[in-house]
């Protein structure tokens, strides 16, 4: 992302953690797999002639989920809103080779709301934010972002900052 | 189970291995590149591409070595 002249990055914002946590589970069961199967070689009475080889698959299988572990933690990490003091960049990341990028101004928000929604996003405080920006009557979401209600406050803080600054700069509010 | 033997020869194993390595190579790959054009921590993307190959990297001396050893031990 390029910045521009006098714009600075405020702060990042992701998914909450159980989000990462949610997504891994099918690579961690994966990886629990090979553990089990090398487990059971004593109870068994395996023959230890199977040993090594099974030793080897199972280290190309923790290869794999480590792997698909990675993938998912990319995912999750490559998909975030990026809160500069002018404007918001919305980066959607939706697979490896799948990827929206979306900007607005600070100036431009008319409406943030937030949801929280279930026993799990409210137990752990992590729910969606909403806004809604003039112009194209567009809306942007970030989804189960942690601490929604303080991450509203600062954008509408970010905002009514925006409104003063352009007010300055002879911004007539068409 | 001497059936099992008889189909886990090493060659097999080490096609195995070579199927692994080239999946988590091209993985590496896209995703160094995700991580370079897209992120905007270069340190940080540096250090999970470390992390990433470390891991990766040991896994594979693991399989490699077991499959050696049962190479020498058929």
């Amino acid at each position: 992302m390029v910045l521009k002249e006098g714009e600075k990055v405020l702060f990042e914002l992701r998914r909450h953690w159980y989000v990462l946590a949610r997504d891994s589970g099918i690579p961690i069961v994966l990886a629990l797999v090979p553990l089990i199967a090398l487990g059971l070689f004593d109870p068994l009475g395996v023959p230890e002639e199977l040993f090594l080889p099974v030793l080897a698959l199972a280290a190309g299988w923790f290869t794999v989920a480590w792997a698909v572990f990675f993938i998912v933690w990319t995912n999750y990490y490559l998909d975030v809103w990026i809160v500069t003091n002018m404007r918001i960049v919305d980066i959607e990341q939706f697979g490896l080779f799948s990827r929206d990028v979306s900007e607005f101004r600070l100036d431009r928000i008319q409406d943030v709301t937030v949801e929280v929604k279930g026993v799990v996003p409210t137990l752990l405080g992590f729910g969606t934010i909403q806004v809604q920006t003039a112009g194209m009557s567009r809306e942007f979401f970030i989804y189960d972002v942690e601490n929604p209600y303080q991450v509203k406050d600062r954008i509408i803080k970010l905002h009514d900052q925006a409104i003063k600054r352009a007010y300055a700069h002879g911004y007539d509010g068409t | 189970m001497e059936l099992i033997l008889e189909y886990l020869t090493p060659g097999v194993l080490w096609v195995v291995f070579l199927l692994v390595a080239s999946f988590v190579v091209f993985i590496g790959v896209t995703l160094s590149y995700h991580w370079r054009e897209y992120a905007t921590d270069s340190h940080r993307n540096r250090r999970f591409l470390v992390v990433y190959a470390l891991m990766t990297g040991l896994f594979l001396l693991v399989m490699a070595i077991s499959i050696l050893l049962y190479s020498y031990g058929t």
